[in-house]
């Protein structure tokens, strides 16, 4: 579904100069997948994840999704992507309904299918009750189920999700993490970027372990368990981390 | 419906639904002209009425001064005299705690004859009793009237504090009074000779305004309306331009555009397209209610009707000004998504727009100086030309080819920052400041 090859992206910092924020990342991830990209903050997964969705174009390297390629054909790779962040907003004097009308037709969409797959999703993720009200009257739960039906307008192959649960109360994040295991069920291929060691663990077919832009050590947490040594993921990314990708002992 | 289109039509539903781009886009320029007209209009005109009905009262020095003059301004229904003495009185408790006022002047002033004594010493004394509202006006007149005209003439001093509408309209009913002695004085001394005051004059001094119709009613619209047309293009785009670049900034909802399968050229588009339209529509709206409360308050409030203040406009004039209106709202609408989505916060966004308004304000204001008009050197020149073009416009006057220069000119300006509009989404330095 989605491949990487020798990923990589340069920012300008005036006082540091060029920072390498994503150096030669190769990833290769299916449908029917969630793949983790376990980081500490600054260790370049936002970044990669951008890469991935088309919001920032590499120096280096290539992306492609289901076969087409993000830097030649941005707008036909952004048609299987739905992407949400945990900071991600939404616009507040829109309804919800309103929202997945306008990403519909972005996505170009028609009008009775955007009416039947927002019927769907509001059904789905229980918001009957608020769909036509404006988004500044709601509740921080009604405002990411929101979000999620945004990015699932389009019933894109690909979702690509950075940090989705940050600054979510428990309810709230069980939440998404119930739709994103619902997204894998439905054969859909997940990036999901996290510095929660346990929320990957507990989720992630496969796991990358980012630091300083590049790949420690991509494989399951059986792969990383057997490979270190430890039965806590916790302790598996430290390893990693410190090691530079070796095993401790 | 392509990108852009969608891009515009969402936007627009979403600025409507702000009260900021209602206030400034719609009430602000339906409700300002007609309350600034009519409003302050009828308030100035009632006050002026009221003053009018108003007796003001007047001190006349000397006490002794020409009977028949005193009777004159005494029979005045508007002036009201109050005695020399009880003003003298009120002075010289005056200047028990004031240090500036001369107790032997304020007598000199009073006793004596006060044409002989300098302006200098005599307008502060007459100044602190019209301050203090006990008189209105003083009239020095003299003590008789000579005998023949010529170097004999005397002088009538009319002092008022002209600041003070009252003192003013004082100053006016003395003098209008004191005309009509003297024209009657004069008239008398002249019968015996068998001549009158008309019959002396060898001649008199006509005028005629023969400019044609059209820029005579243009002429005041022609000062204002240029200036007014492009500076609220150009506030009535700014709410929304900040609202839809810096806030959507601030907000975390652009990553969620920039993900939509749209070019990045579609969404710049669609937003500066929203932006020219509030722009647009405001100007549309301002000039509307501005022609409409001025046509309004110059029936309501001028003693000749409407016929004396007229402000319609040509056809052909209102034609020239939507047709320099276009390239204008172009060039100011995409400078400002431009310096919008450069900023990181609406705040940042407000403080560059604020000074690229003044960069605005300055060169429009051109069509307040007098003297200086469109020239082919001066059509060049941003935002002057416009100002200068629309005047012209205005006024009616034809100078075709300068004016499509104009036009031409701020078509490239305008084409450039589009360009550079739809060049600055793509670069993820701007888009993604922090």
């Amino acid at each position: 579904m989605l491949k990487t090859q020798q990923l990589t992206k340069h920012f300008q910092d005036k006082k540091r100069g060029a920072i390498k924020a994503v150096d030669g990342i190769d990833l290769d991830c299916h449908s029917g997948e969630i793949f983790g990209l376990l980081g500490l903050n600054g260790a370049g997964k936002t970044t990669t994840l951008r890469l991935l969705a088309t919001i920032l174009r590499p120096d280096s390297g290539t992306v492609t999704v289901d076969g087409a390629d993000a830097v030649s054909h941005p707008e036909k790779v952004r048609a299987k992507i739905g992407f949400l962040t945990g900071t991600t907003g939404l616009y507040l004097r829109l309804t919800p309904r309103e929202i997945l009308r306008y990403f519909g037709q972005l996505s170009g969409m028609d009008t009775s299918s955007i009416r039947r797959r927002s019927d769907d999703l509001i059904q789905r993720l229980g918001m009957g009750d608020f769909a036509d009200r404006r988004v500044d009257k709601l509740s921080s739960g009604q405002k990411q189920r929101t979000s999620i039906a945004r990015t699932l307008i389009h019933d894109p192959p690909l979702l690509i999700l950075d940090e989705p649960t940050t600054g979510l109360d428990v309810v709230t994040s069980r939440a998404i993490v119930d739709f994103i295991r619902e997204a894998r069920g439905e054969g859909k291929c997940v990036i999901l970027s996290t510095h929660i060691m346990h929320e990957a663990a507990k989720l992630c077919d496969r796991i990358a372990i980012l630091h300083s832009g590049r790949i420690r050590r991509m494989g399951t947490l059986a792969d990383f368990r057997a490979y270190y040594g430890h039965e806590d993921l916790d302790d598996i990314f430290v390893a990693a981390i410190d090691g530079d990708g070796e095993p401790s002992r | 419906m392509s990108g852009t289109l969608i891009i515009f039509f969402k936007e627009l539903k979403d600025i409507l639904r702000d009260r900021r781009t209602i206030i400034s886009m719609v009430l602000v320029p339906m409700l300002f002209y007609p309350i600034m007209s009519i409003g302050l209009g009828s308030l100035i005109s009632s006050q002026v009425e009221k003053t009018r009905a108003e007796r003001q009262p007047i001190m006349i020095l000397p006490s002794h001064a020409e009977p028949g003059l005193m009777v004159s301004l005494a029979a005045d229904t508007s002036l009201r005299l109050v005695p020399s003495d009880s003003i003298l009185k009120l002075l010289l408790q005056q200047a028990e705690n004031d240090t500036t006022l001369d107790k032997t002047l304020i007598r000199r002033i009073f006793s004596s004859l006060p044409s002989a004594i300098p302006d200098s010493i005599k307008q502060p004394i007459y100044y602190a009793a019209v301050a203090q509202k006990w008189i209105r006006a003083v009239a020095e007149l003299p003590e008789s009237l000579p005998s023949s005209a010529g170097p004999d003439s005397v002088i009538v001093g009319v002092y008022t504090d002209q600041a003070e509408i009252k003192s003013d309209a004082a100053g006016d009913h003395i003098r209008e009074r004191m005309r009509t002695v003297n024209d009657s004085l004069t008239d008398r001394r002249l019968a015996p000779f068998g001549v009158s005051q008309r019959s002396l004059r060898p001649f008199w001094i006509g005028s005629a305004d023969i400019a044609p119709k059209s820029k005579q009613a243009g002429r005041f619209l022609a000062i204002l309306l240029p200036y007014m047309l492009m500076i609220l293009t150009f506030t009535g785009g700014m709410y929304p331009a900040l609202d839809i670049t810096a806030g959507e900034k601030e907000r975390n909802t652009l990553e969620t555009l920039l993900v939509a399968p749209v070019s990045r050229w579609q969404i710049a588009l669609g937003k500066f397209l929203t932006v020219m339209t509030a722009g647009f529509v405001t100007m549309l709206l301002a000039t509307a209610s501005m022609t409409f409360s001025m046509k309004w308050g110059a029936m309501q409030f001028s003693d000749q009707g409407a016929q004396s203040l007229p402000m319609g406009m040509s056809g052909t004039a209102v034609g020239w000004i939507l047709l320099l209106m276009i390239p204008t709202s172009t060039l100011f609408s995409s400078l400002l998504v431009v310096v919008s989505i450069s900023a990181r916060s609406y705040k940042e966004a407000q403080s560059y727009a604020t000074p690229l308004l003044m960069m605005i304000i300055l060169p429009a204001m051109v069509s307040f100086v007098p003297g200086i008009e469109l020239n082919w050197s001066l059509a060049f020149v941003p935002v002057v030309n416009l100002s200068l073009a629309l005047k012209d416009v205005i006024l009616g006057v034809e100078k075709p080819l300068q004016i499509l220069l104009v036009f031409a000119a701020t078509a490239v300006y305008a084409s450039f920052m589009l360009f550079v509009t739809a060049r600055i989404f793509q670069r993820e330095s701007v888009l993604f400041r922090t």
